[in-house]
C-alpha cells in the first residue's frame, strides 16, 4: 500500500469564484427602488416633523373656544354650572373680575375646610348633594354699547336637586345645624326660568365675550331704579398711584374727606369698570347726602404708618401700623394720637373726655361677663388677624381693590381662628339654641 | 452559499438598521448588524418614550364636575380661566403645544440616523411633560385624574433614559 498524502482539508478553494453578498435587486433594474429608498429615508422624517408641527398648530389654535357672541357666553356659563364644571364657569367670567374672585373663593374654601365648616373632601368642582339643570333656554340680546350687551333669558326650564345629607358640610356645621339638616329631606324642583326685567350683562374683551358680574349688578340696579346706563363720557376716570402705600394713603384721605368720587377713582379700572361707568347714576345723590355732614366735619390725618405685605400676584396687603387724626364736628373735636382718644367740647369744657384703654380695663370688662362665656371671649380676644387694605397693580399703577380686601381680610380672620375657637363658638350656639345661654346671661 | 441582507429600499432594512442613509444604503453586513444592536435601545429609550409622553398628554388629567379634560383641554381651559399667568406659565404653555413637534422630531431624528439629536429631543419632550405635570398637580387642588401622575413618571423616565443613553454611548466611544 503506497503512502499517499492526506487529502486537503475542506476549505475555500482559491480557484473557486468568490460568493458575493447577494443584495437582491442590486442590479441596474433596482435603481428605481434605491431611489425610492432614498426618498423614503429623507421623506419619513420630513413627514413626521410635518405631522408634529401640524398637530402642534392645531392644538394651539383649538382648545376651549371662547364665546363669540354674548348669548354664547351666557349659555357657556349655564352649561358649565349644569355640569358642575368650576373651571368652565371661571372661563366664562370677565377676566379681571374672575381673577379677583377666584383666589378669594379658593382661599376661603380652604379655611372653611380647615375649620370643619365644610368637609375636608368638599370640592368646588364637584359639589355633592347639589345638581342643577337648564333646558330649552331661549335668550334675547340687546347691545348697550358695541362692547357690552345685555342678555335676557326669555324662557326655559331650570331644575335642581338638593340633598342636605350629601352636602359637603363639616363637623362644625353638622354639630350646630345637625337637627335642622336631619329634618330637611332631599328635594327636586323644576320651574320655568326667565330673568324678566333683569339681564345678564356680557362684555367683549380681545374678541371674546364674557359674563360680567359687576356690570350685571350695576345694570340690574339701574333698571330697578328706572334708570338707563349713563353715557361712556360721564364715566369716573381711574386715578392710580405710583406705589401701593400711596394708593391706600389717598384712599384714607378721600374717605376722611367723605369724597365718594375720590374713593371710586382709586379703584382698579378693569376689575371695577362697572363701578366707574355706573357711578354717575348715584354719585350726585350720595354727594347731596354727604354735603351736609361735609360742611360741618373736618378730618385731618396727622400720622399714618403703613406696612406692605406683597402676595406675589400683583397685589399687596397694606396694613395700618399706626394712625393719628384730628376731627372736628360742630363744637366737638376728637383727637386720637395712636393710643388715646380725647374728645373736647368747645362750648362746654367740662364735657371733655379722655379715653386711654389699657389691658386691665379689658380684663375687668371680661370679668363682668357671665362665667360660661368668659373663656370663649378670652380666647377670641387673643385673635390678631392681619387685617388691612389690598392694593392692586393694573397697567403699572396701584389702586385700592375692595373685592380682594374683603376676601383677604376674611381669609386672615378665618386663618386666626382655631378648631378650639370653632368648638367654643359651637358651644355658644348650642347654649343659645337650648336656652341655657339666655338664662345664664339673665342670671 | 448566499448571505442575505434585506434588500436596498426594503422598509424592514430601514427600520432595523436605522442608522441613517449612509448606514441603510451601505452594504457592509457587520456594520448593519451592529447598528441593529446599538439602535434598538435608542428606539425604546427615545422614540417610544417620547411617543408615550405625547400619548399621556391626551389621557384624562382632570375632572371638573362631570367634565373630564385631557392635558391639552386642561391647558386651554386653564388659559381661558386665567390660571396660567406669568412668564414661566406662558413659556410652559408654548412648550406644551410644541410637544407633538418634539415627539415627531425625536422619531424623525431616529429615522434619519441622528441618535444624539434624538436623545436631546426625547429629553426635552420628557421634561416638558414632567414640568407640566408638576404644575398641574401643584396648581390644582382637586379633581386630578391619573394623567398628570403618569406624566410625571413618564416624563421623568424619558429624561432619565435619554440622558443615561447619551452618557453610556459616550463612554462606549
Amino acid at each position: 500500500m503506497n503512502w499517499q498524502p492526506p487529502s486537503a482539508p475542506p476549505g475555500p478553494d482559491p480557484s473557486a469564484p468568490s460568493v458575493p453578498w447577494e443584495t437582491p435587486g442590486a442590479g441596474p433594474a433596482a435603481r428605481p427602488k434605491r431611489r425610492l429608498a432614498r426618498v423614503a429615508v429623507i421623506g419619513v422624517p420630513v413627514v413626521l416633523v410635518g405631522a408634529g408641527v401640524a398637530t402642534s398648530l392645531s392644538l394651539a389654535g383649538g382648545g376651549a373656544s371662547p364665546a363669540s357672541t354674548p348669548d354664547a357666553a351666557v349659555r357657556a356659563l349655564l352649561d358649565s354650572a349644569q355640569q358642575g364644571d368650576l373651571l368652565g364657569v371661571l372661563g366664562t367670567l370677565e377676566p379681571s373680575e374672575r381673577d379677583a374672585l377666584e383666589a378669594g373663593i379658593t382661599q376661603t374654601t380652604s379655611q372653611l375646610q380647615r375649620l370643619q365648616v365644610l368637609s375636608s373632601d368638599a370640592d368646588l368642582s364637584d359639589i355633592s348633594g347639589l345638581t342643577l339643570g337648564f333646558s330649552n333656554i331661549r335668550t334675547s340680546t340687546a347691545f348697550l354699547t358695541p362692547q357690552r350687551a345685555a342678555v335676557t333669558i326669555t324662557s326655559g326650564t331650570a331644575s335642581s336637586h338638593i340633598d342636605p345629607s350629601q352636602l359637603p358640610l363639616g363637623s362644625f356645621t353638622r354639630s350646630v345645624a345637625g337637627s335642622a339638616l336631619a329634618k330637611t329631606k332631599a328635594a327636586n324642583s323644576s320651574s320655568g326660568v326667565s330673568t324678566g326685567n333683569d339681564v345678564i350683562v356680557t362684555v367683549q374683551e380681545n374678541g371674546s365675550w364674557y359674563v360680567s358680574l359687576g356690570y350685571t349688578v350695576a345694570e340690574d340696579a339701574a333698571r330697578a331704579s328706572g334708570q338707563t346706563a349713563p353715557p361712556a363720557s360721564s364715566s369716573i376716570p381711574a386715578v392710580g398711584s405710583e406705589t401701593a402705600d400711596d394708593a391706600i394713603r389717598s384712599l384714607i384721605q378721600s374717605a376722611a374727606n367723605l369724597d365718594v368720587a375720590g374713593v371710586i377713582k382709586l379703584t382698579p379700572p378693569g376689575e371695577m369698570a362697572a363701578l366707574h361707568d355706573y357711578a354717575p347714576l348715584f354719585l350726585a345723590q350720595a354727594d347731596n347726602a354727604l354735603s351736609n355732614v361735609r360742611s360741618k366735619l373736618s378730618v385731618s390725618i396727622t400720622k399714618l404708618d403703613l406696612a406692605d405685605v406683597p402676595d406675589g400676584s400683583g397685589s399687596e396687603l397694606v396694613t395700618i401700623r399706626g394712625i393719628a387724626f384730628r376731627a372736628t364736628y360742630e363744637q366737638y373735636t376728637v383727637t386720637y394720637d395712636g393710643s388715646c382718644l380725647d374728645i373736647s367740647d368747645a362750648s362746654d369744657p367740662s364735657n371733655d373726655q379722655h379715653f386711654c384703654p389699657r389691658a386691665s380695663d379689658l380684663n375687668s370688662a371680661l370679668s363682668s361677663l357671665p362665667a360660661a362665656i368668659q373663656p370663649i371671649v378670652n380666647d377670641l380676644k387673643n385673635l390678631h388677624p392681619k387685617e388691612g387694605l389690598v392694593a392692586l397693580e393694573e397697567n403699572g399703577q396701584w389702586y385700592f381693590d375692595p373685592v380682594r380686601t374683603v376676601f383677604t381680610d376674611l381669609d386672615n380672620l378665618l386663618g386666626a381662628l382655631s378648631i378650639k375657637d370653632m368648638n367654643d363658638i359651637a358651644s355658644l350656639v348650642k347654649q343659645a339654641q337650648s336656652g341655657s345661654l339666655s338664662s345664664t346671661l339673665g342670671g | 452559499m448566499v448571505n442575505r441582507l434585506p434588500a436596498q429600499g426594503d422598509p424592514a432594512r430601514t427600520l432595523l438598521f436605522a442608522g441613517g442613509p449612509h448606514h441603510v444604503l451601505g452594504d457592509h453586513p457587520a456594520r448593519g448588524e451592529g447598528l441593529l444592536r446599538a439602535k434598538l435601545p435608542d428606539w425604546i429609550c427615545c422614540g417610544a418614550a417620547a411617543l408615550a409622553c405625547l400619548v399621556d398628554a391626551f389621557l384624562p388629567w382632570m375632572r371638573s364636575g362631570s367634565i373630564e379634560r385631557n392635558g391639552y383641554q386642561l391647558l386651554a381651559s386653564g388659559q381661558h380661566a386665567g390660571l396660567l399667568a406669568g412668564t414661566g406659565a406662558r413659556a410652559l404653555t408654548v412648550a406644551a403645544y410644541l410637544l407633538p413637534s418634539l415627539a415627531a422630531a425625536t422619531l424623525a431624528a431616529l429615522c434619519g440616523g441622528r441618535p444624539a439629536a434624538a436623545r436631546v429631543l426625547a429629553a426635552l419632550t420628557g421634561a416638558v411633560l414632567a414640568v407640566g405635570a408638576v404644575l398641574a398637580t401643584s396648581k390644582l387642588h382637586s379633581g386630578l385624574l391619573f394623567g398628570p401622575f403618569l406624566g410625571l413618571g413618564l416624563g421623568g423616565l424619558t429624561v432619565l433614559t435619554a440622558v443615561t443613553r447619551a452618557l453610556t454611548t459616550r463612554s462606549q466611544r
